[in-house]
């Protein structure tokens, strides 16, 4: 490692340094006594040379010795997080990868989260979301299943509704959506997933009054308004 | 705090409105013309603050699309220049207008245009009140000349000392224009001048026998000025026409025009006209099981406490937003940090910086960090923008260092995750670089995809040397 301090272009100081010298495989920290140093911008060079003394990889970076008295000092507020083998980095990063349309890497790291962590509400919806993107609709119920029995299962109810509908499972699929629908409030797609389900079970005025709702929050859709049409045309 | 890592019905919700009104994060709005524009902003912008609007406020401003925008632009224009922004007086604000109207009620008079409009009016309203004013009036051979003398304003990017002049061209008749000594020169100060018109050394001693006051001005603006005795002073006409227009902006910092056509759509109304400039500093490095985490920083250039009887809060929310190149997102992540502090511990932050530091992993990539911040209960906001390049962890790349104040090498965090905490070592970055000696200033850099023992697959190999460390002072 070469460690280069330049003041306007001039070299006036500099340190090279033998990896092998350094503790960790890929860090490197080194101190620089400022003494000496008048007011002025600099520019540290950091290289890392071969054997030949030929520069490989290098960085730099400007600072300032600045000719006042005393410098704010900040007073800083930084929360630790655990260490990376915690699952909810795998989490982290699986929900990156999902978004990334990676679902392969995506699957591992969720499931991986999920695994060491099986009680974890988020933990399981992220996987339950990765599941589902992989039409894995029994895996998707049995993940969420543990969670059905208590408070927990509202934040369930909209993925356990659209993976029933998936399954052809239409009753559960309606109960899960209404339930969704008394909790969290009037939404679009629930309200259309609903209207989808009494269509497949043949109830043909319930789906009008989930459509009919759905078009008053927006009555610009016009797939609905069509279907609503032709439903309205059918009875 | 935790990761957002779950996505619940809110965090969907959340996502899909942010996905709404993220989208618009940066394309260029359409640029409107001011005659396009209702006419009580037409007026503000070219009227009320002609002279002191920068460009990029002009710019942001044309690109606002309702009048509500506008207000909140304009509230915001104001605050930016407030000395005393802890006071419901804004006394810029205040003197600007008194400035208008004097220039108005006093420059002008008689003539077709308004005072604001005339070149004493301008150079009022940009300047101010003169130190003190010498008027040549009444001379029977030399035009009306006024000199304004001002000193003190240093700080806006003028000389120490100067004179603006003003003279009327056809005698007593007219109005007064801004007189420069290189495109006017001293021939054109004096009524019956017959000499060279091109020449202004014979004009200027010609000038000097009627009135050596006005001479001494002719020539240079700028008092001590080297000899111009021959010349016109060149610097005279850069400040005319570059320094003055410029003194407003020259205090001014205008970022918080583009933030808030960045962020207009995205944080809520109360919070736009309130942007306070930072310091960010954003670092990327691998941990040692090759994990990639961004390290940040943001340092609002002041952190706002409300006194609640003997207690002082403020509340931090920070939200995040990672996109790659096509402005798909990859993830979003939002913190909130409540902080209530007693008067003791307020009388021992208050006078120092705040630094925000957070980090959170991410995949290998190239994306574009948005990381808005706000203080909700000052309901003021600060942002940070950048690139960021995520290298694989097999791949011979090296991370910018980063310098710091101090370095602790032995963090009691040591083994979890922590902003700023490589290794074992806690750095305390600075986030200006800007460094005070005699002190030590720790550097740490990092670098992926080495390996101890010799790999082929690597492009070369390392070798290390056994001979000792080598400084040149």
């Amino acid at each position: 490692m070469e460690y280069t301090i330049l003041k306007e272009g001039v070299k006036v100081h500099s340190l090279t340094r033998s990896l092998a010298e350094y503790p960790g495989q890929s860090d490197f920290f080194e101190e620089f006594p400022l003494a000496g140093y008048l007011p002025a911008y600099y520019q540290i060079k950091i290289a890392v040379l071969n054997g030949e003394k030929a520069e490989k990889l290098s960085t730099q970076i400007m600072f300032d010795i600045t000719p006042a008295a005393a410098i704010a000092r900040p007073w800083v507020l930084s929360r630790p997080l655990p260490a990376s083998n915690d699952p909810s980095f795998d989490a982290v990063l699986g929900i990156q990868y999902l978004n990334r349309n990676e679902p392969a890497k995506a699957r591992a790291l969720l499931e991986s989260a999920y695994r060491r962590d099986p009680n974890s509400k988020t933990f399981a919806l992220d996987f339950c979301r990765v599941l589902f993107a992989a039409k894995e609709y029994t895996e998707v119920k049995k993940a969420a299943l543990p969670f059905m029995n208590d408070d927990r299962k509202f934040d369930f109810l909209q993925i356990m509704g659209e993976t029933s509908q998936a399954l052809g499972e239409y009753a559960e699929a309606i109960a899960y959506f209404k339930d969704d629908l008394a909790r969290f409030g009037t939404n679009l797609l629930v309200l259309n997933a609903i209207g989808e389900c009494y269509v497949k079970i043949g109830n043909t005025a319930e789906a009008l009054v989930a459509y009919e709702r759905s078009l008053q929050l927006n009555p610009n859709q016009e797939n609905i308004k069509a279907l609503v049409k032709s439903l309205k045309e059918k009875k | 705090m935790r990761y957002n890592v779950g996505v619940n019905k809110r965090t969907i919700l959340f996502i899909i409105i942010c996905l709404l009104c993220l989208s618009p994060f940066l394309p260029a709005q359409k640029k409107k013309s001011p005659k396009d524009l209702p006419l009580y902003y037409r007026k503000w912008l070219e009227e009320e603050v002609v002279y002191i609007i920068t460009p990029k406020e002009k710019d942001v401003y044309l690109q606002l699309e309702t009048d509500r925008e506008r207000d909140i632009f304009v509230e915001a224009f104001w605050k930016q220049r407030d000395p005393t922004p802890n006071t419901p007086e804004n006394e810029f604000k205040t003197e600007h207008y008194r400035r208008i109207a004097y220039a108005n009620q006093w420059f002008g008079k008689g003539g077709p245009i308004q005072g604001w409009r005339t070149d004493q009016g301008r150079i009022y309203i940009l300047l101010g009140e003169s130190k003190h004013i010498l008027k040549f009036e009444n001379e029977e051979t030399i035009n009306p000349v006024v000199i304004w003398f001002y000193d003190g304003m240093a700080e806006y990017g003028l000389p120490n000392a100067f004179n603006v002049v003003f003279f009327k061209k056809d005698g007593a008749g007219g109005v007064y224009e801004l007189y420069s000594p290189l495109r006017n020169g001293p021939q054109q100060l004096m009524m019956y001048y017959m000499g060279d018109m091109t020449e202004p050394t014979q004009a200027y001693q010609e000038l000097y026998k009627l009135e050596p006051t006005i001479a001494g001005i002719s020539l240079s603006l700028i008092p001590g000025e080297a000899d111009t005795s021959a010349n016109p002073s060149m610097m005279s006409d850069i400040l005319l026409s570059q320094k003055i227009p410029s003194a407003p902006f020259v205090k001014v910092k205008d970022d918080y025009a583009e933030k808030l056509l960045r962020y207009k759509d995205v944080i809520e109304v109360e919070y736009t006209s309130n942007y306070i400039d930072s310091d960010p500093l954003i670092k990327v490095y691998q941990d040692a099981a090759g994990l990639s985490f961004v390290h940040y920083l943001i340092e609002p250039k002041k952190l706002t406490f409300y006194q609640v009887q003997d207690r002082f809060r403020a509340e931090i929310q920070v939200n995040g937003k990672i996109s790659d190149l096509k402005g798909n997102t990859v993830y979003q992540f939002e913190r909130t940090e409540p902080l209530d502090f007693d008067v003791d511990t307020i009388k021992n932050i208050q006078a120092k910086l705040f630094s925000y530091q957070d980090l959170f992993p991410l995949i290998p990539g190239q994306y574009k960090i948005n990381i808005l911040w706000k203080n909700t209960m000052s309901r003021e906001f600060t942002s940070v923008e950048a690139d960021l390049l995520i290298p694989d962890p097999g791949a011979f790349s090296m991370s910018a260092p980063v310098l710091a104040f101090r370095a602790d090498r032995n963090s009691k965090y040591r083994g979890s995750n922590k902003s700023f905490l490589l290794g074992n070592i806690q750095l305390v970055p600075s986030a200006r670089n800007i460094f005070l000696p005699p002190t030590r200033f720790p550097s740490f850099s990092s670098c992926t995809g080495f390996r101890r023992t010799s790999n082929p697959a690597a492009p070369w190999n390392i070798r290390f040397s056994r001979k000792a460390s080598k400084s040149t002072p």
